[in-house]
């Protein structure tokens, strides 16, 4: 009886701390960081491509990728302090957004470079991948609000296929990437 | 029957809903008030209540700031209310058969 309250007692802190970290985790400041790169990055290639801004879109993305990375590398730098263990629920979590990192950077320096990107598919792509990442972190962060912003996403990626071939695209993508991704960012660190 | 010392379990953490509230400041670091209320799936009175309680044991401290005009409470876990976590745990173990505590 007492062995019994004691395991639940244990599985209950594990969870718990589990959550706690899976939190911490969520509250980074990843999310501000990517949403105002890539939303500059966007609103950049239309200022470009109206003439706005005497660059070309390719040296842009370059450095705005360049910058999110350098800013993921440094917060991970290796500290002086023993690091905690961690749980598989915020391994997942990490790893999760990791994975999605580099598949949207990936995709879109291939994409860049053989030209494949002004065929318009990769807002509408971003925008779904990103939906499902949210989906996944609402159940794995404890923070069941996030699914709605999963659904505002994919509701953006229809908008974006609706958009297809109109440089609205741009600004609308900038818009997509600062409110639904800097700006759940900016909730989770500013909540009361 | 176990030979089990009632006396040393702290009588704070044998709430379950603080229990989850330390644990949870254990692995956040730092939580504001709603994400400790959702963690532990207790209403805004509840979580209040038990909150004031790990503060006024020192268990937790809360540092109020206004941000965009709105209140936001952060509460972290003291070295005393780790320590009573471990303590809590180390009680909780030792009443496992010796395998199962080390898993």
């Amino acid at each position: 009886m007492i062995d019994d309250q004691a395991r639940a007692d244990i599985a209950l802190i594990r969870a718990a701390l589990d959550q706690g970290r899976a939190y911490a985790t969520a509250r980074g400041p990843d999310m501000i960081v990517w949403g105002l790169l890539i939303g500059a990055g966007y609103l950049g290639t239309w200022a470009c491509l109206t003439g706005q801004l005497p660059l070309r879109p390719g040296p842009l993305w370059l450095g705005v990728l360049a910058l999110g990375w350098i800013f993921y590398v440094v917060r991970r730098r290796p500290s002086q302090e023993p690091a905690p263990p961690r749980r598989p629920l915020v391994i997942a979590l990490r790893m999760l957004w990791l994975g999605i990192g580099i598949c949207l950077t990936l995709t879109a320096v291939v994409g860049n470079y053989r030209g494949d990107m002004g065929a318009g598919w990769f807002e509408p792509f971003a925008a779904g991948i990103l939906g499902a990442a949210f989906f996944a972190s609402a159940t794995l962060s404890n923070l069941p609000w996030l699914r709605w912003v999963a659904a505002a996403w994919w509701v953006g990626e229809l908008a974006a296929f609706w958009l297809h071939g109109n440089i609205l695209i741009l600004p609308f993508s900038a818009a997509l990437y600062v409110l639904l991704l800097a700006g759940p960012g900016l909730v989770l660190r500013l909540r009361p | 029957m176990t030979d089990f010392d009632h006396g040393a379990i702290d009588e704070l953490l044998s709430s379950r809903v603080r229990l989850a509230m330390v644990a949870f400041l254990a692995g956040a670091g730092e939580a504001d008030f709603a994400a400790i209320r959702d963690a532990t799936k207790t209403t805004d009175g509840n979580a209040g209540v038990h909150l004031r309680k790990l503060e006024d044991a020192g268990y937790v401290t809360v540092s109020k700031q206004f941000v965009a005009r709105r209140p936001q409470s952060l509460y972290r876990l003291t070295d005393r209310g780790r320590e009573a976590l471990l303590t809590y745990v180390a009680h909780l173990e030792a009443l496992l058969p010796p395998k199962e505590s080390q898993s």
